[in-house]
């Protein structure tokens, strides 16, 4: 019988133990106030680094939407030169090199009427031995910096470029 | 008293990163659409350009929605009789702009489609949605001596996840005309 009782007792006790690991008394444990603050501190600069990467993503996209216009009107001037009666030296196949400049926009807003990018396109047309080499260079400048894309290609009579 | 606190500080953490979490994802869906919005942009007109370069004969209808390429099927026979075996125009292919011509954003219907041989039922979509044109412009002209000038933008129909755009212009010239 006695046995009996002091198992029930240490069950309590274990019992009792449990719930006040679960449920501390006031002044023994749990977070003081700057740890909570530190805790939160932690958190959001957390959040912000995170945002922040968010953020430097969806402008690495635009970019490269941006970056892939700018490309294309680089592209077209290449193939606009290779598409010119190849007849040195007239114009723009001189005997000396030649600067061609043009100015394209790029990132058409939202309303589909203005180009919020606005650029120039260089395009170099210097004699060599096997013909011209083309050196289009097309600058776009961006609120977050300038974006340039750039092709070089050799032109000659076997480019394509008919009367 | 301290469960109150703990319960609001769990509930403030909760709702951040339940903001965080739909911030995250329309910025994800935003940032993929872009991605994909300049490969589709991209891959179309270097396509474009691809089969304009190998075409012997080239024109548009008068909206310049209708690109038409002549190809030469067997360099080796005249088929038209010029003397010139190798331009002449035996099979046709176009690029079909299929929607509502106009400068606008609204036009989550627009599709590029590319038909391989005209006449026959076999189509494909090159861009499925939200294709315009660029202000002033026809989306395909063709100019003398056969310059091709493609020019085209695309728009993301998802507006939740931010405006996104592309507008490309490339010109390609045919070189067995």
């Amino acid at each position: 019988m006695k046995l009996w009782s002091r198992q029930a007792r240490d069950k309590r006790d274990a019992a009792l133990r449990r719930l006040a690991f679960r449920m501390p008394r006031r002044g023994e444990s749990g977070f003081s106030l700057m740890e909570v603050m530190v805790a939160m501190l932690l958190l959001g600069i957390l959040l912000i680094a995170a945002f922040g990467g968010l953020f430097s993503m969806d402008l690495c996209s635009r970019r490269l939407g941006d970056y892939t216009a700018a490309m294309a009107i680089v592209e077209a001037k290449v193939q606009d030169l290779r598409g010119i009666n190849y007849n040195p030296p007239n114009f723009p196949f001189g005997a000396s090199t030649v600067y061609i400049t043009n100015n394209n926009s790029i990132s058409l807003d939202k309303g589909g009427a203005i180009f919020k990018v606005p650029g120039t396109v260089v395009s170099e047309i210097k004699p060599v031995a096997s013909g011209h080499l083309v050196t289009v260079t097309g600058t776009f400048v961006e609120p977050r910096g300038s974006l340039t894309a750039n092709l070089q290609t050799v032109v000659n009579q076997f480019s394509g470029g008919k009367p | 008293m301290e469960l109150m606190v703990s319960a609001s500080v769990g509930l403030m953490i909760a709702a951040g990163v339940m903001v965080f979490a739909q911030f995250a994802g329309l910025s994800l869906s935003g940032i993929t659409a872009q991605s994909n919005l300049a490969l589709e942009a991209g891959n179309t007109l270097e396509f474009i350009q691809g089969r304009v370069r190998l075409a012997t004969s080239v024109w548009t209808d008068v909206p310049g929605n209708i690109l038409t390429l002549g190809f030469d099927d067997d360099p080796a026979v005249d088929s038209d009789g010029d003397g010139i075996p190798w331009d002449d125009s035996d099979h046709f292919e176009e690029f079909q702009f299929v929607g509502v011509n106009g400068s606008t954003n609204k036009v989550s219907s627009n599709s590029l489609v590319y038909v391989p041989v005209v006449g026959s039922a076999g189509r494909r979509t090159l861009i499925p949605a939200g294709v315009h044109n660029l202000p002033g412009t026809n989306i395909f002209s063709v100019t003398y001596p056969a310059k091709v000038a493609i020019r085209f933008g695309v728009v993301d129909g998802y507006d939740r996840a931010g405006y996104h755009s592309i507008d490309v212009q490339g010109i390609a010239i045919p070189l067995n005309r």
